[in-house]
């Protein structure tokens, strides 16, 4: 355990690196979540409450699902992978006594942990102050919330490292990257507007698929949402996503450093 | 001297398309992928516009309309200024050193070097939203109409490429610039989708003194749509996006031009 800590630390402390990066990232994030935040303002306005949710509990939705956005554009583990394949950096790797799969999670988990701390958790409580949003409604609550938000994150991350280890067969896999995480991501995960929202033919496809299990759930249990039965039912389903996805992601990868060895390199 | 810029700028795109063409399948996804998250952020818009008719007094088809706009102009800055998106690159690597020893103006030479028509899906679906929206918000086709579109389209492009070239030129001192360039150019799109009078004063004058991005979309617009909005702006803004766009020209260039001076090779 404690070599994986190794990579988590490391992937950490490098991100420090570029100060400057980072905060114009934060500048333009929160011009971002400006723009959703006021156009909820405006359509609420002379309204008290739409399919459940008053201006309040909508803009607690908007700012949390825009929070949690930002793993989505700031995880680059597609990215890493390609490279290393492409590169051939991929062997020194393998030649390591570790787990490809868990060694890249942890890097992943150490850039990530540096963008909650100094990118979304800033961008959080600005808005929170400034626009008088609402907590979860008790500590348990919060609780449940980041685990949520932790499998959540695993979801993501093993779609991004099953698209990568695709690059083990195909060279270019931008096209593929694109069209899941900016195309169908996008769409079905609910950071836009809450599933409440979506018509219903777009609501039944997003139940069968993975990704509102990266947004909506955690940020309707945040707003109360998901209570009971339902977020009970919510973190399940995020669970079987996890194995699941965790699972096929170590198939994949497998297979493809026997496909390796197999060429010889 | 014109004619040889235009051949040498075919010629080089020229092979970096080849190149792409390449990953057929790859390049067709990701075709596809841009068509569908763009009719899809759409059918987003309408399930919202649905329940709610109007945001600030704006129908769903004069959303779209500013949507579309600001859409189209995002497309063609895309196909033509793609390089600049990650341009650090080209000075993290050293690449740039090998730039500016070639007979060319440098910028020329990195524009030229890549041209994505990844992004002709996405402006193809644009111009069949902006074409749609445009009929729907009940504008005729006249001569001057079709005029002042293609202005405001052109003026719009160039405007959204100088603030890519301006976060861009930022990493000749920075030297990295990471996401910067792609998330400030669609931070300002996505901010250009929607009247700009439902944003503070603040957010507003933001939008159009420092990225000028209302003129890409809503200025123009109050002349096309007739809405009389302007917010306590002159309403000569509602013609002024080609001279904003000239302005911008000339402040990024010689921004670009004080950086390539200063610049110092990484020495990698």
């Amino acid at each position: 355990m404690k070599k994986y800590l190794t990579f988590t630390v490391k992937a950490f402390q490098r991100t420090l690196t570029y100060r400057f990066e980072l905060w114009m990232e934060l500048f333009i994030n929160v011009l971002f979540m400006l723009v959703y935040v006021y156009l909820w303002k405006a359509l609420y306005t002379g309204r008290t409450s739409v399919e459940g949710y008053d201006l309040n509990r909508i803009l607690t939705y908007i700012v949390v699902s825009q929070t949690l956005l930002t793993f989505t554009f700031t995880l680059r583990i597609t990215r890493i992978i390609e490279e290393k394949v492409r590169t051939g950096e991929v062997v020194t790797d393998l030649m390591k006594p570790i787990d490809f799969q868990l060694m890249t999670l942890a890097t992943a988990a150490g850039t990530s942990s540096h963008t909650a701390l100094f990118n979304m958790l800033p961008k959080f409580l600005l808005f929170y102050g400034v626009f008088g949003l609402s907590l979860p409604s008790s500590l348990l609550m919060v609780f449940l919330f980041i685990i949520s938000v932790v499998l959540g994150y695993v979801i993501l991350f093993s779609i991004e490292f099953i698209i990568g280890i695709f690059a083990f067969w195909v060279v270019e896999i931008r096209g593929l990257y694109a069209f899941v995480i900016w195309g169908l991501a996008m769409l079905f995960s609910g950071y836009f507007l809450p599933m409440e929202f979506y018509p219903t033919f777009l609501a039944k496809i997003a139940a069968v698929l993975p990704f509102r299990a990266i947004i909506y759930f955690p940020t309707a249990i945040y707003t109360g949402q998901l209570i009971g039965e339902r977020l009970v039912t919510a973190l399940l389903i995020q669970l079987t996503w996890v194995a699941a996805l965790v699972g096929f992601g170590r198939l994949a990868y497998r297979a493809a450093f026997r496909k390796l060895v197999i060429q010889g390199g | 001297m014109v004619r040889r810029y235009f051949k040498l700028y075919f010629l080089l795109a020229g092979a970096y398309v080849r190149s792409r063409l390449q990953y057929r399948l790859s390049f067709g996804l990701m075709c596809f992928g841009i068509v569908i998250s763009e009719i899809c952020l759409l059918g987003l818009l309408g399930a919202l516009l649905a329940k709610f008719r109007t945001v600030n007094g704006w129908t769903w088809a004069e959303v779209v309309f500013l949507y579309g706009l600001g859409n189209l102009a995002y497309s063609f800055m895309r196909i033509l200024g793609s390089q600049l998106d990650d341009f650090d690159r080209y000075i993290v690597r050293g690449e740039l050193d090998s730039v500016l020893i070639r007979p060319v103006p440098p910028l020329f030479y990195i524009l030229a070097s890549r041209i994505e028509l990844i992004h002709v899906s996405r402006a193809l679906t644009s111009v069949v939203i902006f074409v749609v929206a445009f009929h729907l918000s009940g504008i005729r086709w006249t001569l001057g109409v079709a005029l002042f579109t293609f202005t405001t389209i052109l003026s719009g492009t160039l405007i959204m490429f100088t603030l890519m070239l301006i976060s861009a030129t930022v990493a000749l001192w920075t030297t990295k610039s990471g996401k910067l360039t792609d998330l400030l150019i669609s931070a300002t799109k996505e901010a250009t989708a929607f009247p700009i009078s439902i944003y503070p004063l603040a957010v507003r004058l933001l939008l159009t003194f420092i990225l000028p991005v209302a003129f890409v979309t809503y200025y123009p617009a109050q002349q096309l749509l007739q809405k009389g909005e302007f917010l306590g702006m002159p309403e000569l803004f509602q013609f002024g996006a080609p001279v904003v766009a000239l302005v911008m020209l000339c402040v990024s260039y010689l921004f670009w031009c004080s950086g390539l001076r200063r610049y110092h090779s990484t020495g990698s």
